[in-house]
């Protein structure tokens, strides 16, 4: 304790942030159950039960709601670790150093640009009349032009497209940190052992950074219920005939609430998402504990 | 100064004297109250200078009056809402705010966020009363009590056609037949055959959503009226299903693929004015008023030809744009005087509407109150943006040289021959419904937009979307509606 005392000082402002910012706040959660009326505050408005809740389930887009969310956040996560480790490990083969800064450069570049701007972006590519995807494109290689933004099923592949490159240069950047730590004595010795480069990331790079690869798995397993909002709502431009394949939980919320919205309905979503990404992180570490105690988080 | 201030003090006494006798007393008591600062948010994007300026030469008034100075904040259009609602669920201290049509009555009432103000005009908006019809306060109380002050303007609404004055000329089609919407096309077809380069029908930032009938919306939300000028149509029912709408749909489709309304309608972010302006559509669907030209061509910036559909007509949802005293204001006294001052005061409305004269604005005709930008002067570099309809009460201020000398004549003569709507005085109270709307209304932005458009075949979603509104529970609200209405009609034979 005495030897520790130190760590523990410097723990306490980030202590006393939490505690303000995330512990504090938690109490307000019971807003969610209540018929929250300005004048009688959190506290003094009336209790009514669950109700809340049922607007989320109440339609039969809830099913779609939560198959969207559910499954676009599995892809995701799947595609950003794949792509992500992948960029890590071409970053830390490069020789020079220089090529490494630039590549960093440019696969960052995207996750600056605001998704608004993406919106446009995309828009300019996929616009029916003026769009370069069917002005030039499609046009050279003689095919009719595509109304993209009436066309559902192309946006499960253009969402993932446009998420991976926005966020491709950040989740890499994590990966490549712990890449680039790994002793290189290690990779010496299997280059002398005769190793091919696949081999030796098959039984090196991978397993030595193995633990980082879950934890950043479980963290992205607590949002699994949320979803980029911009992304949903404004990359396809909140058009109609999309809803389908582009409705998430937050965009749902957003559009029944901004029109007749309460404070008890917003906190309901928010409050199930939470509870269930907490439940998620729970039971997916309990299974990463079972198969390896190392490398769970708690 | 001190001349400066005598001079405002007089003027403050002649107002008053003005407003006859018995409220020179008040006058007499008012300016020795505590001093206290009325904090003002409103719409329209405006730079804080601008607002500190305006609010100074108000707060001069103001503070002869009742020792009271004013403080104003303005925001964007875009985020004026979300700055309301979230300074409101603050608790920040707002005095008076100005309501739009995305703050309804009926939720903001029913969730507290603002006051009943009976005793308040009783005690401290005489003015007020004076002016609004008791009918009218009713149609923006909810049980009873009086949520909000409507604002002086037009009160009902005609629909019709925006179009390119030029273009029509040139193609010596007579519109002078136009009926409905469907007599629309040979115009439009017209417009695609001489200017094939131009969209003869787009849409305002994706939204086409003016549909040319007489409906009452009985609260802008799910169960309407379809014909306001039937005083027997009495029957609540669901626009977004009904035949009316199926064909609106229909034709806009065929308009869609014929190339009649532009490619992506739904997803245009461009407004239709600068669309309109620039030469590259033909024509917008509008609400239409007095003024409504003038106020066209000022957007546009080109000769603009309105043709009118739907015949004026006014319903309770017409009264959106009203004045609110939230429930963090300390003193709600104070706010209903500033209030009443507002709506009573042209000085004081002139000041809210176009800012310091001389300076943001010059009169150019004396004689019929007219006025202009001085030279030189626009509204950007004034960092001033005028909303009249906004502020309590156009009606008294000067008028804009576009709009010429009788506007305010003419819109007081509209709002008397407006055909008022059978159910016109009825609020809509949804608090028992809340859920089945929420869930409706996804439905309606699952579909609105791309059928409103024409992007979507309607043939392709129609039943889809009829079972998925029965689903949501679409009966229970039409139900409750009517309910309410019969009560109403009953009560109000």
């Amino acid at each position: 304790m005495k030897l520790n005392l130190p760590l523990y000082l410097m723990m306490v402002p980030g202590l006393i942030y939490l505690i303000f910012n995330n512990y504090i706040p938690m109490s307000f959660t019971v807003i969610a159950f209540k018929n929250f009326n300005f004048q009688k505050g959190v506290w003094g408005s009336d209790f009514v039960g669950l109700s809340n809740f049922k607007t989320l389930f109440s339609t039969r887009d809830s099913r779609i709601i939560f198959r969207n969310t559910l499954a676009y956040n599995l892809v995701f996560i799947v595609v950003s670790l794949v792509i992500g480790l992948g960029i890590a490990i071409l970053l830390d083969e490069l020789r020079s150093k220089k090529a490494k800064r630039v590549y960093q450069m440019a696969y960052l570049i995207p996750y600056m640009i605001s998704i608004t701007v993406v919106s446009y972006i995309v828009y300019a590519l996929l616009s029916t009349d003026t769009g370069f995807l069917n002005t030039s494109v499609l046009k050279t290689l003689g095919q009719d032009r595509i109304s993209w933004y009436s066309t559902p099923k192309y946006w499960p592949l253009i969402l993932v497209l446009v998420n991976q490159w926005k966020w491709l240069g950040y989740n890499s950047i994590i990966y490549y940190s712990s890449v680039i730590s790994i002793d290189g004595s290690f990779y010496e010795a299997a280059c002398i052992d005769g190793a091919t480069r696949f081999q030796r990331i098959r039984y090196i790079t991978i397993p030595v950074i193995r633990s980082t690869i879950i934890t950043m798995t479980l963290l992205q397993l607590g949002s699994i219920f949320k979803s980029d909002f911009g992304l949903f709502y404004q990359v396809p431009m909140d058009s109609s005939a999309l809803m389908n394949v582009t409705n998430t939980i937050d965009t749902y919320v957003y559009r029944g609430i901004k029109s007749v919205g309460t404070m008890g309905m917003s906190s309901a979503a928010g409050l199930f998402q939470s509870v269930v990404g907490f439940v998620l992180v729970l039971a997916a570490n309990a299974v990463v504990r079972k198969i390896d105690k190392d490398s769970a988080i708690f | 100064m001190k001349k400066r201030e005598w001079m405002v003090l007089l003027t403050a006494a002649l107002a008053a004297g003005a407003f006859g006798s018995m409220n020179v007393f008040a006058e007499e008591d008012l300016s020795s109250q505590e001093p206290y600062t009325v904090r003002i948010m409103a719409d329209g994007p405006c730079s804080s200078d601008a607002c500190d300026e305006v609010a100074a030469a108000v707060s001069e008034i103001t503070q002869a009056k009742f020792n009271t100075t004013v403080e104003l904040v303005r925001y964007d259009f875009s985020t004026y809402v979300d700055q309301v609602q979230t300074a409101l669920a603050a608790g920040d201290k707002i005095d008076l705010f100005g309501g739009v049509s995305d703050i309804p009555i009926p939720s903001a009432a029913s969730q507290g966020q603002v006051l009943a103000l009976n005793d308040l005009l009783e005690s401290d908006g005489q003015g007020i009363l004076a002016d609004i019809s008791q009918e009218d306060l009713n149609s923006t109380s909810v049980d009873g009590q009086i949520y909000a002050i409507r604002n002086n303007k037009e009160l009902g609404l005609g629909l019709g056609f925006a179009c390119n004055t030029e273009m029509l000329e040139s193609l010596g089609v007579d519109y002078s037949s136009i009926m409905s919407e469907a007599d629309m096309e040979d115009l439009l077809k017209a417009v695609k055959e001489k200017y094939p380069d131009v969209y003869p029908l787009a849409s305002d930032s994706g939204n086409l959503g003016d549909y040319m009938y007489p409906i009452d919306w009985l609260g802008r939300d799910f169960g309407v009226l379809m014909n306001s000028f039937d005083d027997n149509d009495t029957e609540v029912v669901n626009f977004f299903t009904s035949d009316e709408y199926y064909e609106t749909c229909k034709r806009r489709y065929e308009w869609q693929q014929e190339g009649l309304i532009m490619p992506d309608a739904s997803i245009n972010t461009e407004g239709v004015a600068t669309l309109i302006g620039q030469g590259k559509a033909f024509c917008g669907s509008t609400e239409t008023k007095p003024g409504i030209e003038s106020q066209w061509e000022r957007n546009t910036g080109i000769d603009i030809t309105i043709i009118q559909v739907v015949d004026d007509y006014t319903m309770t949802s017409n009264l959106n744009n009203y004045w609110y005293i939230p429930y963090t204001s300390e003193q709600p006294e104070r706010a209903m005087q500033v209030l009443n001052e507002m709506y009573t005061n042209p000085d004081v409305a002139n000041l809210f509407i176009y800012g310091i004269e001389g300076k943001y604005y010059e009169v150019v005709d004396e004689e019929n109150d007219l006025i202009d930008y001085p030279e030189g002067v626009t509204s950007d570099s004034l960092g001033w943006t005028i909303t009249a309809w906004h502020f309590p009460n156009e009606l008294i201020a000067h008028k804009w040289i576009t709009d010429g000398a009788d506007i305010w004549d003419e819109t007081r003569a509209f709002n008397e021959e407006c055909h008022p709507s059978q159910a016109k005085g009825f609020v809509w109270d949804s608090s028992n419904v809340t859920n089945e709307i929420v869930a409706c209304t996804t439905v309606k932005n699952k579909y609105k937009k791309g059928l409103d458009c024409g992007d979507v075949d309607p043939d392709t979603v129609w039943e889809q979307m009829k079972a998925e509104y029965e689903e949501a529970g679409i009966q229970k609200i039409i139900d409750e509606k009517q309910s309410q209405l019969n009560a109403w009609l009953e009560a109000n034979k």
